[in-house]
């Protein structure tokens, strides 16, 4: 017994004995304490920083930038779950989604890049210097680039360059944004010099070069009517001759496409690994897409005739048959319906994915009547035969009440390859390409009041791309003669014609409610405006049905509520939607809502 | 001298009290039960025999030398065994809050989880259940409010060990306690801040009873509870016409087209499909059935129980089946010796559609799918749906998700019992988890309104394989001390545990499946091939120890004290000591309370002590990098790495302290009993993930930051009589909890459900609306939110009266998370062979906020949106009930219109039994035989405006996208051999 009564506490020693060991650590995640030490691993890190170089929050999983566009005058969307949503009905408040997101987003970016920064100097002995000091120049031109998105989009912003420790996250202000712009200029500057102008191996596609850091810098400079900076360093990055347009404006967007030399920066896909749903949102309804968002009739009457001039000044303007004589960006960028009268098709649709596009929806009433021709339906648009087949199906670009609601569809970024995988696309996104910088550097000089021949010649290189001689594989002749060469020096016809360029060449690319806000024209483009798509019956138009442009450039459609028919109830124009009152204000997003009660040291912009 | 051996019921007992009437003189018997006792006049003496839990008896000496004693066991019902930690006691002697489950009538409900056998049933415990999908279906469980922010499900012990409570089997269940104050609980330290809920299960039975073996069945039909109500194909077509102009478009549908399809509703292509009646069946079986077989001898005992669940969803091609045995066994190695080693094994497979988000997707669908889409076609083709996606066409001919969940579980136990007081106890119970589980994509085909033919989805097949693999090791040692002196009875227990889990998981996916009848990974097309994998583990060390103290069974005292520590936080952050104290005063043991006829037995308790909570992510204190953020150059993957969490050194224990008073009475003779308890429970240094400022770039991690308070009380009575053979019964719970957020660090958190300092957690939040827009007249009146507010729109108050409404000053608290006044009540009748119960259950103040009117952004409307503020119709101006319909307005912000009362009081369940008289079962040579019938859910009242929805839904901005709760109509026999 005695025995026993001395084993007990041995017994509990052995009890407690085993109950050391409670150090456990991440299986698969290595100490933040220990990295950014070898050269792996600050590449590694500057990697996972070029998730940051865009947006993406916006459901086709492409950049965000490009559901901008959605919301102003060149494109409409029916896709009312969109962050972007409550900008156009005008109910956009500090509690939104939008200003969030992007915020949220910018300042991740932020993060990543300055943990790496504060912290690759363990590496620096370690490292090919090259190597070390290429990492060192993306990560602050991928953080330039956070802060080129946040400035736009707030106005002043905290401008924060380490890593943030929760109290001092809670007492920060923001920084005027004209101090930001100039750390933006000097962190572009300094990291230049360390970026390659061009990366010769396929695995280093995509990452960010000397050239970008250029573009960049002329971007933000012009968006801030810093006229000289945008066109000096546009200059430069021109000068670095390593850019050149590609051949074809269609393929560019395409997978033909990919990484070609007009493309500064861009953000790319792979097959699996990471996807986007551009086509299942922005594609046809005969070709498994939802046609979400859809060219506007003022984005489609702004492209020229083929003359150079605008549609209501050029003789070869035809409302009846409007896609003729017509910029080819416009058959590059929408999707033109076929224009027939009913019995002569006068031009034909876009062909895509087999389909002919036709979206005519007056032709499925007899004309007059408010009836529904069963018998003539299944004649006429109803159907729409595929190519290499005879027999014909139902047409679901008229038959579908989702269809492209003006008409009209985007042809950018549509690739029939997507049409079998819409929801698997990997086509990379353009964010910077080189026909901008061009036509950074003319609007530039421009403002500066320093145009000549090579203001002209920035323009027209643009412009002579679109008239190339196109082939099924591209074009061979980029440097089309036969082309309206913009020739006019006088700065207001220029400006008129500089804005107009960037409307067209750069549709639906992201660029447009940033080029109103600058302008000046936000609230006048889009408070209470009305989008209109194309006409249902072409032939019920007549020769002066033209459109005005008015002095901005924004277009009005003086015979848009013009009715035809028996009984005069057809509108001359189809009608989609009225956008709600937009305030000026609206330039800049409200600081988020939670960020303010959080920290209130930061102030709220105006209006909200 | 005087020596022979006292038994109880069915074997030796150990530890008996024996003493001489009149004289000090006393012993115990031994490890067999032998005594031997020195009596001076062994003509006239009288032995005392007592022993805890027996009648104590008095036998004369009368000379004899050998003297064997049968002692009788305390009748059960009245002196009721509760499980408590380590160990169980006598209901009459417990000072701490425990509330036990009767588990009688576990076996009569058509009880699929068994978290549903506890909603009503307890005082102080909310069951919430609001998902009904075979193997889902289990309720939330909370004991006493909400006491985190983060996990605020009960600690659940079986037998032990750790596990879940839907993990059991009813079947096997002998004993369900939930341990509701600090008291009773804090012996579980660290992981017992949400009380915990004790089982012990059934075991075999000694060499004194027959063997057993127990057969019980039942089959079962469940149909759908309420869901939304949607309106008609041709009202859809109006008002989504009327939809489209108030957000400033066009008509979508002529009238030409939609008095065409009025005309023709009911011909193709004119569709009015109830996709609710397409999709979800009138009623779905399910059947349980359980075997148990009991037994043993002097050395051995055994139960086995085996039993089997299939239960089909209201869906097609989806159920849910487990497949269970358990074994426990002990042996008696010595008389000193014991072993014990139990086992679990279960396997539990479900099978459903398979579509991104899942089961609530699919209900989403069934919910917002406007009736005017085809569901199916005359001559079998799948209708269009919504671009393709028809609920009724995934569930027939898509992708399908299969999950197999399998299990492991032993428990071994040895007991070395050194002296009939002390006991040493050692334990190791393994536990061994996997889930493989495949989901895939299959495409097929449709037809839309217009004949065309279109595939859904579009793109590659494809399936995703994953296993997910646990390991969790227990190990216990366990030392215990009982010892009586005279009044004085003292019990210690100390011990040791050590925990350790750890995860092991990968997923792969392949797509392009060319043959979509083999769908296992290597058939798929290797080119379009991904995979993930991943690991974790995490470690729980304790020390605890118990002292209970009574004194002439009238002063009860009980301290207990724990020690954990926790691998989730820093080194010196590891540790924490739980200590509780308790105290109580069976006043109706006191002489002066003797007569007092009426209160038979009447007990004061309270208790004060300390809970933990480390339930948070397994290594908040370290910063580290994650290396899975790639991107992808030219095609390349590009390996990414970065910080993703902001760490928190500092992160340590949850600490909850409950101070509870209670009283247990029993009145009449016992005919009437109860508790009542009332209590404090304050959590501080809650572990939560506050709202940290967007622009430090990272996520946030847990900060010990929070402290809320939950006040409440818990009633519970039950009155039982019988008079011949007329029986009856009823068990009441009723309690109350309020909740409120003391202290945040000055960082609330925003949302429709907000956490403020001073309210309640959870709160919703939003703006106050009094009333609807009804003229231009109005719009001048009342501030808008902005100035594209119309006609129609609802008006929100201006709190703070400045003429405007905004996001910051005018939103408020406008209703409660937290349902209160939780309460249940069972009534029991009996006559000869037949017995009635019914129960009721139901919640006094519950608000249910359904804002499920965003579905109208693409989907349909509801029947309850019929009464709407109609612009261009004069007759609603005055009388509508509902705004005006479109999307993306004022209207869709946070505000009380879509705020229910969702008090309700529900049938939950009424059973009708009939248990064969034993002269008719010695006939047909059955122990006993009972057949009963039982319907769950039966009706519910409540006042919800929204009638259309269950009470229970959850709280919804978007869409009614949950499986409805089921009512269940069974029928089954018990019989025993």
């Amino acid at each position: 017994m005695n025995r026993i009564i001395k084993l007990l506490p041995l017994f509990l020693i052995l009890l407690f004995a085993c109950n050391k060991n409670l150090d456990r650590f991440p299986l698969d995640k290595p100490s933040n304490e220990t990295f950014y030490s070898t050269e792996d691993e600050i590449v590694a890190a500057v990697n996972a920083c070029y998730n940051y170089i865009a947006t993406r929050f916006e459901y086709p999983n492409a950049p965000s930038c490009f559901s901008e566009d959605m919301y102003t005058d060149i494109l409409s969307a029916r896709y009312s779950r969109s962050a972007f949503f409550p900008f156009k009905l005008g109910t956009l408040n500090a509690a939104s989604d939008l200003p969030k997101l992007i915020w949220t987003h910018c300042y991740a970016g932020i993060n990543r890049t300055n943990s790496l920064l504060e912290n690759m100097f363990k590496a620096e002995s370690k490292s090919t210097p090259a190597t070390f000091k290429r990492v060192r120049s993306e990560a602050r031109v991928l953080r330039a680039i956070c802060y080129i998105e946040l400035i736009q989009k707030f106005g002043d912003v905290p401008l924060v360059t380490k890593f943030l420790s929760t109290d001092e996250s809670l007492t920060i202000v923001r920084t005027k944004k004209s101090d930001v712009l100039q750390f933006i200029y000097k962190e572009l500057d300094e990291s230049m010099a360390d970026l390659p102008a061009k990366y010769t191996a396929t695995k280093d596609r995509g990452r960010l070069t000397k050239g970008a850091a250029l573009a960049m810098k002329a971007r933000i400079a012009l968006y801030n009517a810093d006229w000289v900076v945008a066109k000096t360093s546009a200059k430069a990055c021109i000068d670095l001759g390593v850019y050149k347009m590609y051949s074809s404006y269609r393929n560019l967007f395409t997978y033909l496409g990919q990484n070609n030399d007009e493309i500064i920066i861009d953000y790319q896909f792979m097959q699996t690994q990471r996807e986007n749903a551009w086509h299942a949102f922005n594609g046809t309804r005969n070709t498994n897409g939802t046609a979400m968002s859809f060219p506007s009739e003022d984005m489609v009457a702004s492209f020229e005739c083929t003359d150079g001039k605008t549609i209501d000044q050029s003789p070869l303007y035809d409302p009846t048959n409007p896609f003729v004589n017509r910029d080819p960006r416009l058959a590059g960028a929408v999707m033109l319906p076929r224009v027939w009268d009913g019995t002569t098709i006068k031009t034909p649709g876009v062909i895509f994915g087999g389909f002919e596009f036709m979206t005519s929806k007056e032709l499925l009433t007899a004309a007059g009547s408010t009836t529904v021709l069963a018998s003539s339906l299944s004649e006429r648009e109803k159907t729409v035969i595929k190519l290499g087949t005879t027999s014909s199906v139902a047409n679901q670009e008229v038959t579908n009440a989702f269809a492209a609601r003006t008409g009209y569809c985007t042809y950018k970024y549509m690739d029939s390859t997507n049409i079998p995988i819409p929801n698997n696309n990997y086509q990379n996104f353009i964010l910077c390409r080189y026909a901008e910088l061009l036509l950074i550097y003319a609007e530039a000089s421009m403002e500066a009041g320093q145009i000549d021949q090579s203001v002209l010649d920035a323009i027209n290189t643009v412009r002579a791309r679109a008239y190339g001689n196109t082939n099924a594989s591209g074009v061979t002749n980029i440097n089309a003669t036969n082309y309206p060469k913009v020739t006019s020096t006088d700065p207001t016809e220029l400006r008129k014609i500089v804005r107009r360029e960037r409307k067209v060449e750069l549709c639906f690319e992201g660029f447009r409610l940033e080029d109103l806000k600058r302008w000046g024209l936000l609230s006048k483009a889009l408070s209470g405006r009305i989008v209109y798509g194309r006409s249902d019956n072409y032939t019920k138009l007549a020769a002066t049905d033209k459109p005005v442009f008015d002095i901005d450039g924004l277009v009005i459609f003086p015979y848009a509520t013009q009715k035809y028919g028996l009984n005069n109830e057809q509108p001359k124009l189809r009608f989609y939607e009225t956008y709600g009152t937009i305030p000026a204000t609206f330039r800049l997003l409200p600081i988020p809502l939670g960020e303010i009660q959080l920290n209130s040291k930061l102030t709220q912009n105006p209006g909200y | 001298m005087v020596s022979g051996v006292v038994t109880g019921t069915d074997q030796a007992l150990v530890g008996v009290s024996v003493q001489v009437k009149g004289t000090k003189a006393g012993t115990t018997t031994d490890a067999v039960g032998h005594f031997s006792i020195q009596v001076a006049n062994p003509a006239n003496a009288v032995l005392i025999f007592s022993y805890l839990d027996y009648d104590a008896q008095e036998v004369s000496v009368l000379g004899r030398n050998t003297l064997n004693v049968t002692l009788k066991e305390i009748s059960k019902e009245l002196q009721p065994i509760v499980v408590v930690g380590y160990g169980t006691q006598r209901k009459v002697n417990l000072t701490g809050s425990v509330t036990t489950l009767d588990t009688k009538d576990l076996l009569t409900r058509p009880i699929t989880q068994t978290s549903q056998a506890l909603q009503g049933k307890m005082s102080g415990v909310t069951v919430t259940q609001n998902f009904g999908l075979p193997g889902s279906d289990g309720g939330t469980i909370r004991v006493r409010g909400i006491g985190t922010l983060g996990n605020a499900s009960p600690l659940v012990l079986i037998d032990g060990v750790e596990g879940a409570i839907n993990d059991i089997n009813p079947n096997d269940i002998e004993n369900l306690s939930v341990l509701k104050d600090a008291a009773s609980a804090s012996i579980y330290g660290s992981r017992a801040a949400n009380g915990v809920i004790l089982i012990t299960t059934k075991r075999g039975r000694k060499s004194s009873e027959p063997m057993s073996v127990t057969y019980n069945g039942m089959v079962a039909w469940q149909s759908p509870t309420d869901l939304p109500k949607t309106v008609d194909g041709a009202t859809w077509l109006v008002i989504k016409n009327e939809s489209e102009r108030n957000t400033g478009r066009p008509n979508l549908y002529t009238q030409a087209f939609i008095d065409n399809y009025r005309n023709n509703v009911g011909t193709e292509p004119n569709f009015n499909t109830d996709w609710f009646d397409l999709v979800v069946k009138k009623s779905a079986p399910e059947q349980l059935h359980n075997l148990t077989i009991r037994g043993g001898s002097e050395k051995m005992s055994a139960l086995v129980s085996l039993s089997a669940l299939d239960q089909k969803a209201l869906i097609d091609r989806s159920d849910f089946r487990r497949l269970s045995l358990r074994f426990n066994t002990n042996f008696q190695a010595t008389t000193r010796l014991a072993f014990s080693m139990d086992g679990f094994l279960s396997k539990e497979d479900a099978n459903r559609p398979n579509l991104n988000g899942g089961i609530s997707e699919l209900f989403r669908m069934v919910t917002e799918l406007p009736n005017f889409y085809p569901g199916v076609w005359a001559d079998g083709t799948l209708g269009e749906g919504w671009n393709g996606a028809n609920p009724h066409a995934v569930i027939n001919k898509g992708g399908r998700q299969k999950s197999v969940f399998s299990r492991v579980q032993l428990n071994l136990r040895g007991t070395y019992s050194v002296f009939d007081w002390l006991k040493f106890e050692v334990a190791y119970a393994p536990k061994f988890l996997s889930t493989v589980a495949d989901a895939s994509i299959l495409a097929y085909p449709y037809k839309r309104i217009d004949g065309s033919m279109g595939t859904y989805p579009a793109g590659n097949n494809s399936l995703a394989s994953s296993n997910n693999n646990t390991t969790e090791n227990f190990y216990q040692g366990l030392v215990r001390f009982n010892k009586s002196f005279k009044k004085h009875t003292t019990s210690v227990l100390l011990g040791a545990e050590y925990l350790t889990n750890r995860n092991d998981n990968f997923s792969a996916t392949r797509q392009n499946f060319l043959f979509p009848n083999y769908l296992v990974l290597s058939s798929g097309d290797a080119n379009f091939q991904t995979n993930g994998g991943g690991a974790s583990e995490w470690a729980l060390a304790s020390y605890f120890g118990r002292v209970n103290y009574s004194f002439d069974n009238k002063y009860l005292l009980e301290a207990n004290l724990r020690y954990d520590g926790s691998s989730r936080f820093a080194p010196n952050k590891r540790w924490g000591m739980f200590p509780s104290f308790s105290a109580g005063w069976r006043i109706s043991e006191e002489p002066f309370f003797k007569g007092i006829k009426q209160v038979s037995s009447l007990k004061f308790r309270g208790s004060w002590g300390q809970l933990g909570n480390q339930d948070i992510g397994n290594y908040p204190y370290l910063g580290v990098v994650s290396i899975n953020q790639p991107y992808f150059f030219g095609g390349n993957v590009a390996q990414g790495a970065a910080q993703t969490t902001l760490p928190n050194a500092d992160v340590t224990w949850e600490t909850t302290t409950i101070l509870n008073g209670g009283v247990d009475f029993g009145l009449f003779n016992n005919k009437i009993t109860g508790s009542f308890d009332m209590y404090i429970k304050n959590t501080k240094d809650i572990l939560y993930k506050r709202d940290i400022p967007a622009i430090i770039g990272l996520d946030p991690s847990e900060q010990n930051i929070a402290e809320v308070k939950n006040t409440g009380w818990d009633l519970q009575i039950s009155w039982r009589d019988n008079s011949k053979n007329f029986r009856y019964g009823i068990d009441a719970v009723l309690s109350d909890v309020q909740n409120k957020v003391i202290n945040l660090n000055g960082k609330p958190q925003y949302g429709l459900n907000v956490i403020f300092e001073g309210a309640e957690y959870q709160a919703f939040y939003g703006y106050e609306a009094i009333g609807i827009f009804r003229s231009t007249d109005d719009l001048a009146k009342y501030p808008r939110l902005n100035t594209n507010v119309k006609v129609g729109d609802l008006i929100y108050k201006d709190q703070n009266g400045d003429g405007k409404i905004d996001e910051t000053n005018d939103k408020k608290i406008i209703g409660s998370n937290v349902p209160r006044y939780n309460y249940g009540a069972t009534f029991n009748f009996g006559f000869k062979g037949w017995d009635l119960s019914v129960f009721f259950q139901g919640v006094g103040k519950k608000d249910l906020y359904y804002a499920a009117r965003q579905a109208a952004y693409g989907g349909t409307y509801y029947t309850y949106q019929l009464n709407r503020f109609i612009f261009d119709d004069p007759s609603t101006v005055q009388s509508s009930t509902w705004p005006r319909i479109a999307a993306g307005t004022s209207n869709d912000e946070n505000n009380s219109f879509f705020l229910y009362n969702a008090a309700f009081l529900r049938c939950k369940n009424l059973t009708v039994s009939y248990t064969l008289s034993p002269s008719l079962l010695k006939r047909i040579k059955l122990s006993s035989l009972r057949f009963y019938a039982s319907g769950t859910n039966l009706f519910t009242q409540d006042k919800l405006a929204i009638n259309t929805i269950d009470p229970e839904a959850p709280s919804s901005v978007n869409s009614s996208n949950y499986y409805p709760n089921t009512k269940t109509v069974s029928f089954g026999l018990d019989l025993r051999f």
